[in-house]
């Protein structure tokens, strides 16, 4: 008890000579988020002309990285979203289809700087780069095409980390101070996109990571 | 430590509500409804406590919509109402005898129905009646100040719903020509995220115990 306390003295003094067990030098991490939406609707509108159309969207995303020195990883994370939009109506016992695929895989290499609050709670400071491809797919019947394109960005932003026990923890990014900067080209447009945001009002809202510190 | 076990507890939220709009150049149209929700539990331990949520609402009102030949052109009665129902689980870390914190589960099931008028202009007035089944699985946090022997004042810290599913028939009438729509919606969502109300406070009775 002595020792935890100790510990937890030393994490939050932020002087600390011994880092807390999570955070240590040539420790592992793994993190994952996934959220989806589906939306379906079936029409009898006008009779005899029924007409149906699905949304239905996909955002998962891991990471993986090591801690390189006490307080600091490099990893790399991967995200995606799959967004699909399906509309198929008959008339005149004929099926009309159309409908819109949008998918983005983006890689992310990042370099995070954590200071701990507690044994249990932990600030992290989250920079990455990220490179992103885009497809988008239209299609009405049977024509179908498609376009592709890329972005690029630097993004900081801060989080903050729970550990419910010593290998297991849940992780959310904070918007109190963000700072974004992106570029990017589809479908003939081009596009620059810079942000940053200083705010006390946290946001009242927070996805939720798993992650996995393995030592 | 608060002596919570074995202890009845109810709390919950009611309102009702009036309004009327009287323009110089159309008719006096008016609403009115309630809505209450109770939730009733009852500690096992004394650390946690189990319980039912009821709620239920009710809304009626006086309305217009465009001309519809042979059809009166104002709507006077309920066009809405739903119920609710869900179990809760919260577990609790009492810092002292008057305050404390708690957390968990609950699972819910809703029905509620809407009839409105979708106007598009003089004999293109739609009746539409909605029916929608909500399924939602989520937790929620809340802090406890305990003021008195019998009341607490209970304020929400945090919610999430990761998991909902609703369903809902829409049946959609024209008034000129009685010709009926139907269309069905599925809606589903997974989202793993904290949200943090704004407002949450409420107030927590507790019952004698026989």
């Amino acid at each position: 008890m002595k020792r935890i306390i100790l510990v937890t003295l030393l994490c939050m003094t932020g002087l600390s000579v011994k880092v807390c067990g999570q955070l240590q030098k040539g420790t592992k991490h793994w993190a994952g988020t996934v959220n989806l939406t589906g939306i379906h609707t079936h029409r009898k509108d006008p009779p005899g002309a029924p007409s149906g159309s699905s949304y239905f969207a996909v955002y998962p995303s891991v990471q993986a990285g090591w801690f390189t020195r006490n307080n600091r990883m490099i990893g790399v994370g991967l995200g995606s979203s799959l967004y699909f939009l399906h509309n198929k109506s008959e008339l005149a016992s004929q099926t009309y289809r159309a409908g819109l695929n949008n998918l983005s895989l983006s890689l992310s290499p990042f370099i995070r700087q954590y200071k701990s609050l507690s044994a249990k709670w932990a600030l992290f400071l989250h920079s990455n780069a990220n490179f992103s491809y885009l497809r988008v797919t239209n299609f009405q019947d049977s024509v179908k095409d498609f376009e592709t394109g890329y972005n690029v960005g630097l993004q900081v932003n801060p989080g903050i980390s729970y550990w419910f026990s010593s290998r297991f923890a849940l992780e959310s990014d904070v918007n109190l101070l963000s700072l974004g900067l992106k570029y990017q080209h589809l479908q003939d447009v081009n596009s620059v996109n810079f942000n940053s945001g200083i705010t006390t009002g946290l946001s009242n809202y927070f996805l939720l990571r798993a992650s996995w510190y393995l030592q | 430590m608060a002596q919570t076990e074995g202890k009845h507890f109810i709390s919950g939220t009611a309102g009702i509500n009036f309004n009327n709009i009287n323009p110089s150049e159309s008719e006096t149209t008016n609403g009115y409804g309630y809505n209450f929700n109770i939730d009733i539990g009852k500690f096992r331990t004394a650390n946690t406590a189990t319980g039912w949520s009821l709620s239920n609402s009710l809304s009626g009102s006086k309305s217009s919509h465009s001309r519809v030949e042979g059809i009166p052109s104002t709507y006077n009665g309920i066009n809405g109402f739903g119920f609710g129902l869900g179990r809760f689980w919260q577990f609790y870390k009492h810092f002292n005898t008057k305050f404390g914190l708690y957390a968990g589960p609950q699972l819910s099931l809703g029905y509620a129905f809407n009839k409105k008028y979708d106007d598009g202009g003089a004999n293109n007035v739609r009746a539409e009646k909605d029916n929608t089944f909500t399924l939602a699985a989520g937790v929620s946090a809340g802090a406890y100040y305990q003021f008195t022997e019998r009341w607490w004042i209970t304020g929400s810290i945090g919610f999430s719903n990761p998991v909902s599913v609703e369903f809902s028939m829409v049946n959609s009438k024209h008034l000129s020509d009685q010709s009926t729509f139907k269309s069905k919606n599925l809606t589903y969502q997974f989202l793993p995220a904290i949200t943090f109300p704004s407002v949450g406070l409420g107030l927590r009775y507790f019952l004698k115990n026989n």
